[in-house]
């Protein structure tokens, strides 16, 4: 049985998709209702649906980047209002999504791709995933001085750091962890700001936590859930992968 | 063409820098003649009055030497059109684009300077025409030099009038400009995309469910969308009309985002009477719910009220939101411009006895508009 994800912070339209969802396939199993990002970042990390539904305005995270944080096989269709940057970019995509208010055969074509999709797993989806986040990303980027050092402190001191030397960045709510190979440090930039300025030929960011490196990447390392890791050199963690960001690492 | 709209067309394209006129060249003509009929009446009324005082001999000398001075100001009036028309013709029209509405001080010197050289330009012509008339008359017959000098004494006096007329014109412009701008916005904030949609969406969905609540929605949008238009209409309005389509919005805000919005709408007899002008108040709502309750999780309460104090109107929006800091953090690229108009827009019509302040509150953010109490007679 098919397990879905219904994401949504206005609760009449979370409803109306989960009726209009249940008429068009019966026996789909709407396992959670999220009412912003963060409990679906959560739903979806716990209870790995096979279909997430996401709004992309919603508080605490958008939809966007509960995307990027899904390191399971869950598949996502956007739902939005309205945004000509993200529509544009499912387009080119060809990504699922839908558009506010819902049209019912536009809901059932979209089902019928999302069945295909689910009965043999294909890498298309995922690709189209991961350029939509690019184009999105690209779009969202603040013009500005690309960044060369990043100064972090530590102990009371503040350092200055050559970005080639970092390894790779990690954000949690407040703080965004700089590693290098020996030591790190702490900023206060968040990643998208980060990922807005650094170099994309050597920065890529690979969740919606993290900024690696390519040039101190060791290896790639799939688990029997076929989530996709990444180590680093000289270092003994692995940095997990989001679905949105696995076909870069494909060709490799 | 009727004669009298010619006259309309070129009076109204008479005060502009451009290379096409509209009305035909005669009547531009015959406006600045009649102009320099006027300043000779206007001078002949002054000298009636004693105010300026010329010598006179005998009645046939005042004669000639009025006959003379209408002469000289029509000389003066056309030698500023054929000016005019001379920078007309040479500048290019991006540049008469740029001079000719009330942009700024320089444009306004600037099209001061080219007024002056015509008017000097046509005293000298003048006063050699009018030498050769007149040998008789000193006021005429002294050096051209020597006239060009005494008008320069009314260089100061033109200044000034020139600096408060064009002072006016450019504060007129800057307010049109201003509350264009609020109308422009407001009708851009009720076509955006996500409102528009959103809403027609939650209609949508509870037409099934809950027929009667899907009916208030409409309601309450179709009121929101005609307080909208109303207001763009109105120069001025009652705190009452900003009132209710401020508590709509809110309505509609509430029915979509459930529970996670609560809100009150509190304000006196003699507050909601008070004349006040549009669009002032709905930008501090969108902006409490913008970046204050709608990135906030658990939501919150926006709270507006309104009174009357010592003769001044307090308008007050309170959110217990996200904050500045955070919001600024959730949704960056925030709607300064905003605020920034309304400023602009009060300090144009109070100047200094309206001010719109905004403060941190404990969790949340506060904006308070003060102007003074106006009722309508």
């Amino acid at each position: 049985m098919t397990r879905a994800l219904i994401a949504d912070d206005e609760p009449h339209l979370a409803q109306h998709l989960q009726q209009q969802l249940l008429r068009l396939w019966p026996e789909l199993d709407i396992v959670c209702m999220a009412a912003n990002g963060i409990e679906a970042a959560d739903a979806i990390a716990r209870l790995k649906p096979d279909l997430a539904f996401l709004d992309i305005q919603m508080p605490g995270l958008s939809g966007l980047e509960v995307a990027q944080g899904i390191e399971g096989a869950t598949r996502v269709v956007f739902v939005t209002a309205f945004d000509e940057y993200a529509v544009e970019a499912f387009e080119r995509a060809a990504l699922d999504y839908l558009l506010k208010p819902l049209r019912l055969d536009r809901l059932a074509r979209t089902l019928e791709r999302v069945r295909a999709a689910l009965a043999g797993p294909s890498a298309l989806d995922d690709t189209a995933l991961a350029q939509a986040m690019r184009c999105l990303m690209k779009g969202a980027a603040v013009p500005g001085e690309r960044l060369r050092y990043v100064r972090a402190a530590k102990g009371g001191m503040v350092y200055n750091i050559g970005v080639d030397e970092v390894l790779f960045f990690q954000s949690d709510d407040k703080y965004t962890v700089v590693r290098t190979a020996t030591d790190e440090y702490l900023i206060r930039s968040p990643i998208t700001e980060l990922a807005a300025r650094l170099d994309p030929e050597h920065f890529v960011q690979v969740h919606r936590a993290t900024i690696v490196n390519l040039a101190h990447l060791a290896g790639t390392r799939r688990d029997e859930a076929s989530r996709l890791f990444l180590r680093m050199r000289g270092m003994a963690v692995e940095l997990p992968v989001s679905r949105a960001y696995v076909p870069l690492f494909q060709a490799m | 063409m009727t004669l009298l709209s010619a006259f309309t067309l070129s009076w109204r394209s008479f005060w502009t820098l451009r290379k096409r006129h509209d009305g035909p060249p005669w009547a531009r003509f015959l406006i600045a003649s009649g102009l320099a009929l006027l300043v000779w009446l206007l001078l002949g009324l002054l000298g009636l009055a004693g105010i300026v005082t010329i010598a006179v001999p005998n009645p046939a000398y005042f004669a000639r030497l009025l006959s003379g001075l209408l002469a000289l100001f029509m000389v003066i009036a056309w030698s500023m059109l054929a000016v005019v028309y001379l920078v007309e013709r040479l500048l290019p029209e991006a540049r008469l684009a740029a001079l000719s509405p009330a942009r700024d001080w320089r444009a306004a010197i600037l099209v001061s300077l080219v007024l002056l050289a015509g008017l000097m330009l046509g005293n000298l012509a003048g006063s050699a025409v009018l030498a050769l008339l007149y040998p008789d008359i000193e006021v005429f017959s002294s050096t051209a030099l020597r006239r060009q000098l005494r008008l320069l004494q009314f260089l100061p006096f033109m200044a000034i009038v020139n600096g408060i007329f064009w002072r006016q014109r450019l504060q007129r412009h800057a307010l049109k400009a201003q509350a264009a701008e609020a109308q422009l916005r407001l009708l851009h904030a009720q076509i955006e995309p996500h409102f528009l949609f959103n809403t027609l969406a939650n209609i949508e969905s509870l037409l099934d469910t809950d027929p009667g609540r899907a009916r208030a929605m409409l309601e309450a949008f179709s009121d929101h969308l005609r307080a909208g238009l109303t207001q763009l209409r109105e120069p001025e309005t009652t705190l009452a009309a900003e009132l209710d389509m401020a508590a709509n919005y809110l309505r509609l805000l509430q029915i979509r985002m459930g529970g996670r919005l609560r809100f009150s709408v509190e304000a006196g007899l003699d507050a909601r009477a008070a004349r006040m002008p549009p669009l002032l108040l709905q930008p501090l709502v969108e902006n409490a719910i913008r970046h204050g309750i709608e990135p906030k999780i658990a939501g919150g309460c926006v709270r507006v009220h309104a009174c009357v104090e010592a003769g001044r109107l307090q308008i007050r929006v309170e959110d217990d939101g996200l904050g500045f800091d955070a919001a600024r953090a959730a949704r960056p690229g925030g709607n300064g411009m905003a605020l920034a108009n309304i400023r602009a827009r009060l300090q144009h019509r109070y100047g200094e006895r309206a001010r719109l302040s905004l403060a941190c509150l404990d969790g949340g953010a506060s904006a308070l508009i003060e102007l003074p109490y106006q009722v309508k007679p």
